[in-house]
């Protein structure tokens, strides 16, 4: 990959090649959600009645949202917090410190899984599929396949370490920045699609497997009457596109000058879609097949009703340990594109805003991701019927992604559309994004920004907060089931609460607070001026593009535009 | 049914149509005849949980025997198969016009 100008000047900050970049975003937008959640959510809403609603959302806020935020990352070639701060001044800057918090939150027991993932992989070549497997606290029949062998898994010390290979494997990938990032994602996300389709084929040549298509794509219009269908279709397209995280707009960040960032938001939605469109085809094939019923989460999707229909399979072992290890390395590599991009927004903002060394950033976070993600791993088995999460890891993890999740990235979405449509004036950032744009966006773009995409968002938080009110605190009925030593944990959901409510906002504060030392800011300010320069020189011969932003905005100097 | 054994008459059927989603319906058959027999034309296709309550032997209390079957479709439904198509020219349409401009840029 070539360098830029500003990088070979020491301004430090890397550069995508054109197709690297659609490989990175649409790997950090195809996830463990891609695979599985969708399919657990589609089913969940009615398949057929939920799917148009789901190509609706995609078109009126999915698509718009993502040209906003690669716009917003590519006008001002800056991670999550300094591109707000550049538009919207300190405000913006703690919105996007607070987002990172709460990104830096989902990384964590995002990894967690992904241990767990690594340590079906591993049982996938064999105890995973016998019918049964010793688990503590149960007969030796008591608790069949998957179940015993995922929570004799998440009841041993295993994922720890596995927490730790994959806090490894993301230091590694992201430790040159965008050159290694877009060297394991051209291996990685190839990858994806092919065992992908290798899946769907499987799927749809079992006898009955095209029957669990029909039921995904046709249409039920009574069950597309109630409200509850539309709300979890707009939600599934704002948490699938990786909305709300700053990943895009630090992504984008790294663009070269003169690209399309309407094309850019149009293929890497598509292909998350697309994905999702083939993985829905091979998850509800096997459903129908096997008439298995999903429970609607992501972790019951893929730890147990997936592998139930692999076990299956015809074909006898060497066939279902073949599938099981396809499926288990599906997961790993479209969760391990999607962690890189959490660590990656993470460090390009650290590094913007306080120029450490990457080496240092990724060391650190790296280091502090792995503690925290063994609180998710932590294999004391609470709930000794495993009537709800059954250890404490995933208890936690089930409060921390009830709240980091389902309300932040809504929140930081809905944030930023305030910001940008009634503070910076979405009109600059449109036709910033127009002039190297060749499907140009209307006026109607304005109108989405500030009135659609947070009427949409604020009626999915006010009915969600809603629910919450009427049937009490998420989580707050687990209790009932833990066992004596562990009923303290009662107030675990109350705590989980106010941890989530306090802690990033006081780390978002301290860091938009912190200024970096005088040398350092004018060290900062030339680079950025050179930088600014060699934009400007870049971007000579382009027609009716606005001039390029002058100067940089440190966190020392208000920024000169808003002034 | 698994574990139930000879058939059983006048035993209270239920169907849930879409069973752990969130818009599940449930529909109370009736009873079986003597012989164990109850028809049942499923009204919508999908995954559905039949549900029998059944007395356990020697006692009042009632047990609670589920199967989980896939109602399949009588004939390809021509609207599944037009947005399976038209999501797919979309979706894949749009990924390929895009990369094109990409690559030609």
């Amino acid at each position: 990959m070539s360098q830029t100008e500003p990088e070979q000047q020491g301004q430090g900050r890397g550069q995508w090649s054109r197709m690297g970049f659609i490989l990175a975003a649409s790997g950090s937008a195809i996830g463990l959600g891609n695979v599985v959640f969708f399919s657990a959510n589609a089913y969940r809403f009615g398949g057929g009645a939920f799917y148009l609603p789901y190509l609706l959302a995609l078109m009126v806020i999915g698509i718009p949202l993502m040209i906003l935020e690669l716009g917003l990352g590519h006008q001002e070639r800056r991670a999550f917090p300094q591109a707000l701060q550049r538009v919207a001044g300190n405000k913006g800057e703690l919105l996007g410190w607070w987002a990172l918090a709460n990104t830096g939150l989902i990384a964590l027991y995002y990894v967690a899984i992904l241990g767990w993932v690594v340590g079906m992989f591993f049982g996938s070549m064999g105890a995973l599929w016998e019918s049964t497997f010793p688990t503590p606290g149960f007969a030796a029949d008591e608790l069949p396949n998957p179940y015993g062998y995922f929570f004799h898994l998440l009841s041993s010390w295993k994922p720890v370490l596995f927490v730790g290979l994959v806090w490894l494997a993301n230091g590694w990938i992201v430790r040159r920045g965008t050159r290694s990032i877009e060297r394991a994602v051209r291996v990685f996300v190839p990858l994806m699609w092919v065992l992908m389709l290798v899946l769907v084929v499987r799927g749809l040549t079992l006898a009955g497997g095209p029957q669990g298509v029909w039921y995904l794509f046709t249409p039920d219009l009574r069950l597309m009457r109630e409200v509850s269908v539309w709300q979890g279709a707009f939600s599934q397209i704002f948490f699938t596109l990786s909305l709300g995280f700053g990943v895009m707009t630090a992504y984008a960040s790294y663009l070269p000058p003169k690209s399309d960032q309407t094309n850019n938001a149009v293929v890497i939605s598509c292909l998350n879609c697309g994905f999702e469109y083939i993985a829905g085809v091979a998850v509800f094939a096997i459903l129908f097949v096997f008439a298995a019923v999903p429970q609607a989460s992501t972790i019951s999707m893929m730890f147990f009703i997936v592998p139930q229909g692999i076990a299956q399979l015809p074909g006898g072992g060497p066939v279902v340990i073949g599938f099981g290890l396809l499926f288990f390395l599906l997961l790993l590599l479209a969760g391990l594109s999607s962690t890189v991009s959490l660590v990656e927004s993470l460090a390009s903002a650290l590094i913007d805003k306080f120029r450490f060394s990457r080496r240092r950033v990724v060391v650190g976070i790296c280091g502090f991701g792995a503690a925290g993600s063994c609180l998710f791993a932590l294999p004391h088995v609470v709930d000794p019927a495993i009537v709800n999460d059954g250890t404490l890891g995933l208890t936690l993890l089930d409060l921390v992604d009830h709240w980091a999740f389902n309300y932040g990235l809504l929140v930081v979405g809905l944030s930023e559309c305030l910001l940008i449509g009634w503070v910076f004036g979405v009109d600059r950032i449109r036709r910033r994004i127009n002039s190297s744009s060749v499907w140009r966006l209307g006026r109607w773009y304005n109108w989405q920004i500030r009135w659609l995409i947070p009427g949409a968002i604020l009626v999915v938080l006010a009915s969600s907060a809603w629910q919450e009110l009427s049937a009490g605190l998420y989580g707050s009925s687990y209790a009932a089931n833990f066992a004596a030593a562990w009923r303290w944990l009662a107030a675990s959901p109350k705590f989980v609460l106010l941890f989530w409510l306090i802690v990033p906002l006081l780390v978002a504060w301290l860091l938009t607070k912190r200024r970096v030392s005088n040398r350092r800011a004018a060290a900062i300010g030339k680079e950025d001026e050179k930088g600014d320069s060699n934009d400007r020189a870049l971007q000579t011969g382009r027609a009716g593009g606005p001039p390029a932003p002058v100067g940089g905005s440190t966190g020392v100097e208000p920024d000169r535009r808003l002034a | 049914m698994k574990g139930i054994g000879g058939p059983v008459g006048d035993v209270p059927m239920t169907v849930i149509y879409r069973p752990g989603s969130q818009v599940e319906g449930r529909v109370e058959l009736g009873r079986t005849a003597d012989t164990g027999a109850l028809v049942w034309v499923p009204a919508s296709p999908g995954l559905v949980r039949v549900v029998a309550e059944l007395p356990e032997s020697g006692s009042t209390a009632q047990a609670t025997h589920v199967r989980d079957i896939a109602v399949r479709f009588a004939v390809v439904p021509g609207s599944g198969l037009g947005i399976l198509i038209a999501a797919g020219v979309l979706l894949f349409g749009g990924v390929a016009v895009g990369l094109r401009r990409t690559l030609l840029q």
